[in-house]
């Protein structure tokens, strides 16, 4: 399994990078963080959902993912995707956030953190806030989520990533969106890790390489994967916000 | 669920049923279920041309999004413009209301490389 840590990217490069190692022969793990900070809207999200004149006036880019899920403000918190072929994961979606999650929370166990897995569905599916609630087997400590994770099973890959929260602004984030849920809402159903992100990183490595029985190579974006992304960050995923017109009209209920 | 013996399958576990020459498809039972709660479907226009193993359509449920493959290639002449509305026919009626495309411009061949219902209950019980 490859490791590669991408540190910190704008939004568009990001989500571009997650794409392009799609290709990647071998599975990877990726851990990266956001600079400057933004919302992630998923693949079929209504852009309406989102405030885009708070974004605007905050600096705050927006990008779609390629993954489903809900919007998620990105600003404090280490970021990880996942990539491996389908057929060496299970097909239920229930099962395989079941085994990335047991993964984070073998690491997250080497700091003292006791994460537990969020047993039932989503009850509100119109809720356009990742962060509101648990799905499946999403990481929860003392029932307050806090990992929002999201996934795509295109061009024969699974992609997951996931958000591992390490602060959180609730105002700021409540105000990304047109209807904004109370920031004491999010403050009673969201919690953080407040460990120095170097640690995370360590801990998520040792849990994925320790749950997969595998050891991890550590390497870096080559530069074929680094100027594929580039381009695609360029001509897909920061162009992609015009399109969102599109987009909506393809929807006729709001998820 | 029981797999109708008029169906043929696909391992990607979509179905696809002949009338005449035209192609229903959409997914079996057993994926649905896999997939837990759709919430949307993106459907391919009408008029374009599809290969086989080509992505089909595109399904969202429980915060994942998973490409479904067309069984045969062939030409898209009507999409299951219901799901727009009500994605949930995936999953409570796959083999009917749940329909994704017709396909016309049929290739035999292509079809013989199918499962039969025999074939891909066979299939289940190996992955279940």
């Amino acid at each position: 399994m490859d490791l590669i840590d991408t540190g910190f990217n704008n939004a568009y490069i990001n989500m571009a990078i997650d794409e392009v190692l799609l290709s990647s022969r071998v599975p990877v793990l990726r851990v990266y963080q956001w600079e400057p900070c933004a919302v992630s809207i998923g693949k079929y999200q209504d852009l309406d959902d989102i405030d885009l004149g708070y974004c605007d006036e905050s600096n705050i880019d927006i990008v779609r993912r390629i993954t489903g899920g809900k919007a998620v403000l990105h600003e404090k918190e280490l970021t990880y995707s996942f990539i491996i072929d389908k057929e060496m994961m299970p097909r239920s979606i229930i099962e395989s956030y079941k085994i990335i999650s047991s993964a984070i929370i073998q690491g997250l166990r080497t700091l003292g953190l006791n994460l537990e897995m969020h047993s039932s569905n989503i009850k509100n599916k119109d809720n356009p806030v990742c962060f509101q609630e648990p799905s499946f087997n999403e990481l929860t400590i003392n029932k307050k989520k806090i990992i929002g994770s999201a996934q795509a099973r295109i061009k024969g890959k699974l992609l997951q990533h996931g958000s591992i929260l390490t602060g959180i602004n609730t105002e700021k984030h409540s105000s990304c969106f047109k209807i904004k849920p109370e920031a004491e809402d999010l403050r009673k159903g969201i919690t953080y890790i407040d460990i120095p992100e170097r640690k995370l990183k360590d801990a998520i490595k040792q849990g994925f390489s320790s749950y997969f029985n595998t050891s991890l190579n550590e390497r870096s974006l080559c530069n074929s994967e680094l100027s594929e992304a580039k381009k695609l960050a360029s001509v897909k995923y920061k162009s992609e916000n015009l399109s969102y017109g599109v987009q909506s009209s393809l929807r006729t209920t709001s998820l | 669920m029981k797999n109708p013996v008029n169906l043929k399958y696909t391992k990607e576990h979509e179905w696809i049923r002949i009338d005449g020459d035209i192609a229903t498809v959409g997914i079996t039972d057993y994926a649905q279920d896999q997939l837990t709660d759709v919430v949307f479907v993106e459907l391919p226009e009408e008029g374009k041309q599809i290969e086989q193993n080509g992505n089909l359509c595109v399904v969202e449920s429980v915060k994942s999004v998973s490409d479904i493959f067309s069984p045969i290639s062939g030409e898209i002449v009507e999409v299951n413009k219901a799901l727009e509305n009500s994605p949930e026919l995936v999953n409570h009626e796959p083999l009917e209301g749940g329909w994704m495309v017709k396909l016309k411009a049929i290739n035999e061949a292509e079809l013989d490389q199918l499962m039969t219902t025999e074939e891909y209950n066979k299939f289940l019980t190996g992955i279940e």
